[in-house]
C-alpha cells in the first residue's frame, strides 16, 4: 500500500460507524498514519538523502528537515510520529488516540505525503 | 491526602452500612494523582465494596485496569470509543496478551470488509501489544516479586521504547541485552519463533505478506513463553 491509500483507508475508518473493527478502529487508524508517515518520509529520504535508510526515526526526521528545506515542518511530523508510537506502543498509563487526535495526525500527516505523492 | 482518596474514604464506609439505600457507586476518574501502590490499593477497596455493591468506575488511566487484571480482580472492563457527534462504542478491554490477540484475530475477520492489504497491515501490530503485554506483564511479576517498588519496576519499563529492549528486559531483566534475545527465544520457543518476531516487529512499520493466521499463533506462543505460566 502506498502512504496515501494507507490514509485514505484512515480517514474511512474514522467516517464509518459499525462493521468488523469496532473498538479496534482507534489502533486500527494509529497504525496506518504512522505506516503512511513513515512510507513518505523514506520514499522522501531515498532521493535526497541516499544511505539514511538504515538510520533511526529521530535521525531520519533531523535529516527530513534538510531534504524538504522545511525544519520546522520535520519537528512538527517528528512530534506526531513520537505521539503515535506512544499510543501504538501500549502500557505505562496511555491511553489510545481519540477520533479528534487521530483526524489531526492524518490531516498533518496528509501535507508532507501529499507533495511526495505529486512528484510521482 | 488528595481529594478524591478522601471522598472515597468518607462516602465508602457510609455506603456500606447495613441501613444505606446505596445498593450501586459510580466513582470518576478516581486514581487521578494517585501513585501506583495506591491504585493497587484501591482497586482492592473496590473489589471489596463489589462483593455486595454494583462499583462502575469511569477512568481515563489505565493503570487501574492494568492494577485489576494483575491482581486478578473479578471484574468486566470496556473500553469506550467516541465517534463524531457523540457516537459511541462499547467494547471489551484489557492490557492481557490474550486480548491483544483476540484483537488481531477479530482484525483478520474484518477482510471481507476492508480488503486483505489493509488486514496484513494491521496485524502484525497487534500481535506486537500482544507480545509487549507479555513482556510487561513479566517485568513487574518478577520485579515486584522480588520485592521491588511499584515505581521501580514502572520506571524500568519506561527506560525501554523498543520491543527489543522490553523483550530483554523480560527474558534477560536487561533492556540493553537485546543482542541476545534472538538466542533466547530460539533455545525457550524454536528456531522460527525468531523469524516470527522480527517479522511482527518490522510488519508492525509497513504490513506482512506471509500467512497471518500462522504470524498470530507464532507470536501468541512467544507471548505465552515470555509470560510463564
Amino acid at each position: 500500500m502506498t502512504p496515501k491509500e494507507r490514509l485514505d483507508v484512515a480517514e474511512r475508518l474514522l467516517e464509518r460507524s459499525g462493521g468488523a473493527l469496532v473498538g479496534l478502529w482507534p489502533r486500527a487508524c494509529a497504525v496506518l498514519v504512522r505506516q503512511a508517515l513513515e512510507g513518505a518520509v523514506d520514499r522522501v529520504l531515498r532521493e535526497e538523502v541516499p544511505g539514511s535508510q538504515a538510520a533511526n526515526w529521530r535521525v531520519k526526521f533531523l535529516c527530513l528537515g534538510r531534504a524538504i528545506g522545511d525544519e520546522r515542518k520535520a519537528r512538527e511530523l517528528a512530534y506526531v510520529w513520537g505521539r503515535l508510537s506512544e499510543v501504538l506502543h501500549r502500557g505505562g498509563g496511555a491511553m489510545g488516540a481519540s477520533e479528534v487526535q487521530l483526524r489531526g495526525w492524518v490531516e498533518r500527516v496528509r501535507g508532507v505525503v501529499e507533495p511526495v505523492v505529486s512528484r510521482g | 491526602m488528595r481529594s478524591p482518596a478522601l471522598g472515597l474514604s468518607l462516602f465508602l464506609p457510609r455506603m456500606e452500612q447495613p441501613g444505606s439505600p446505596f445498593r450501586f457507586v459510580v466513582v470518576d476518574d478516581p486514581v487521578q494523582a494517585m501513585d501506583l501502590d495506591k491504585v493497587d490499593g484501591l482497586a482492592r477497596v473496590l473489589a471489596s465494596v463489589a462483593k455486595t455493591r454494583q462499583v462502575v468506575v469511569f477512568t481515563h488511566d489505565n493503570r487501574l485496569p492494568e492494577a485489576v487484571e494483575r491482581l486478578r480482580i473479578d471484574a468486566r472492563v470496556v473500553e469506550v470509543h467516541r465517534r463524531a457527534r457523540s457516537e459511541v462504542e462499547v467494547c471489551e478491554a484489557g492490557q492481557t496478551s490474550e486480548r491483544f490477540f483476540a484483537d488481531a484475530f477479530a482484525v483478520m475477520k474484518s477482510e471481507q470488509e476492508v480488503g486483505h492489504t489493509v488486514v496484513a497491515s494491521l496485524v502484525p501490530s497487534f500481535c506486537r501489544d500482544g507480545i509487549e503485554a507479555a513482556c510487561r506483564r513479566r517485568v513487574q511479576r518478577d520485579r515486584l516479586g522480588r520485592g521491588d517498588r511499584h515505581e521501580d519496576a514502572a520506571a524500568a519499563l519506561a527506560e525501554v521504547s523498543k520491543t527489543q529492549q522490553l523483550m530483554a528486559l523480560a527474558l534477560l531483566g536487561d533492556g540493553n541485552k537485546g543482542g541476545e534475545v534472538y538466542a533466547r527465544l530460539r533455545n525457550g520457543v524454536g528456531s522460527r519463533a525468531v523469524d516470527c518476531f522480527k517479522a511482527v516487529k518490522d510488519g508492525a512499520h509497513g504490513g506482512y505478506t506471509g500467512d497471518l493466521d500462522e504470524l498470530v499463533r507464532g507470536a501468541w506462543d512467544i507471548a505465552k513463553y515470555v509470560e510463564g505460566p
